[in-house]
């Protein structure tokens, strides 16, 4: 969740009722609803959601203290993800000029 | 870029919880708005490359969208499809994988309403591998896909809308082993649930029923996918509720949401968490991340992590 230095905190809980504060994301997405999931053991997230609000892009991370940016190869707002096959795919929006916007699905393999 | 309008289920501070910036639940809520006016298909332009598709609302049968694709280095992203044009809001949907590999939605608004998003038209794509994506019908009884699930037998559900002789929807649900033959399955949800969120964990598929201005939230419970039963109901009898997100993972199911005291004349926000082992015993703690600020409260999100969990 976005603090008063527009950094977002990072909660961690045992039991899903208490949490603790475990770090924060320095890159400081809006708070606001997107894409966030377990991934194997990686956790990925999106701030922004596919209506282009927030902060595209995605970050992930293999202990929710230091997280990565994610590269598309354009600005992307997650929508949704998925699992199988060895993939992992993501759909997505790419603001265009002129109020439209393009939906996209981007792939990775599994490492 | 342009705003899009809030969906219709915006509420007014004090009567419910509002939302406080658009979400992806706007796509949803959207969904249930434009049931009554229908939607179509957007189909290919073919004079367009084959990785840039441009959606049309005349109707045609299904069409590939590329050829294939090599497949994607191991760690790193690959764009496989992308559908644009230069008059509408193309949004990427809800995407599941099943018995017949990758199915995604995406939504089209166009751009040729005065006021507000434009009329929405979907359209459902398959992929077997990621790479190479055709665009398959929408089920033919269904109005709006809001979401897509894969069953535990592998075969996928779209939950949608249909409109109803009172200009209002009603929840309905598909099943699919292939993504394109679609028989309508009895979920047992009530027909004014919206859609907000489906996980999966131990006792199977939590699905989040959202606030509506007819209904709280609610809290379903599956073991397959098909068929629900109702675990909880956020009665708003002394706190308006809205939930934010919710997961499940190893140690069972975690919902976070907002809620305001009635009784409170500020209508002071506040988070609380929701947490459940088996999905039908919860138990709920307030302010669970320390007392919230009022001049902005964020949309907390929540991923199991391990046996753990994690809310940024």
């Amino acid at each position: 969740m976005t603090q008063d230095d527009g950094r977002t905190a990072i909660w961690f809980s045992a039991n899903g009722l208490d949490w603790t504060q475990r770090g924060s994301l320095v890159s400081a997405p809006f708070g606001t609803a997107g894409v966030f999931v377990e991934l194997g053991t990686e956790l990925l997230l999106s701030p922004g959601n596919s209506f282009y609000e927030g902060t595209p892009g995605a970050w992930s991370s293999s202990d929710g203290i230091t997280w990565q940016r994610e590269e598309f190869g354009s600005e992307v707002w997650l929508g949704d993800i998925a699992q199988g096959g060895g993939l992992t795919v993501v759909t997505g929006t790419v603001n265009n000029a002129n109020f439209s916007s393009a939906a996209g699905v981007w792939v990775k393999a599994a490492e | 870029m342009g705003e899009v309008q809030a969906g219709p289920q915006s509420c007014r501070r004090g009567t419910c919880i509002p939302c406080k910036r658009m979400s992806k639940h706007v796509v949803a809520l959207a969904l249930i708005a434009v049931v009554a006016v229908g939607c179509g298909d957007p189909q290919l332009d073919p004079s367009t490359s084959p990785s840039r598709l441009s959606p049309s609302p005349l109707p045609s049968s299904s069409s590939s969208a590329q050829p294939s694709q090599s497949a994607p280095p191991a760690g790193a992203w690959k764009e496989t499809l992308f559908l644009t044009d230069d008059h509408s809001l193309m949004v990427g949907g809800s995407i599941t994988y099943g018995s017949a590999g990758f199915l995604m939605v995406s939504n089209l608004w166009d751009r040729t309403a005065e006021v507000g998003p434009g009329q929405l038209h979907q359209s459902l794509w398959r992929s077997s591998d990621g790479m190479s994506w055709d665009e398959v019908g929408m089920p033919p009884q269904l109005s709006a896909v809001a979401q897509l699930l894969t069953a535990s037998d592998g075969s996928y559900v779209a939950f949608g809308y249909q409109p109803t002789q009172d200009a209002s929807s009603r929840l309905v649900a598909f099943q699919s082993a292939d993504g394109t033959h679609w028989d309508e399955v009895k979920t047992g949800l009530a027909r004014t649930t919206w859609v907000q969120a489906i996980e999966r964990g131990p006792a199977g598929f939590l699905l989040v029923g959202g606030q509506t201005s007819e209904t709280g939230p609610t809290l379903w419970l599956s073991p397959d996918g098909l068929a629900w039963e109702l675990v909880h109901d956020f009665k708003q009898t002394t706190h308006w509720i809205k939930i934010d997100d919710a997961d499940g993972g190893e140690g069972g199911y975690v919902v976070i949401g907002q809620q305001i005291d009635q009784a409170d004349g500020d209508n002071r926000y506040e988070h609380f968490s929701f947490a459940s082992a088996d999905g039908r015993h919860w138990f709920n703690r307030s302010q669970p991340f320390g007392r919230q600020a009022q001049d902005f409260v964020p949309e907390a999100l929540v991923s199991s992590f391990g046996p753990d969990w994690m809310a940024p």
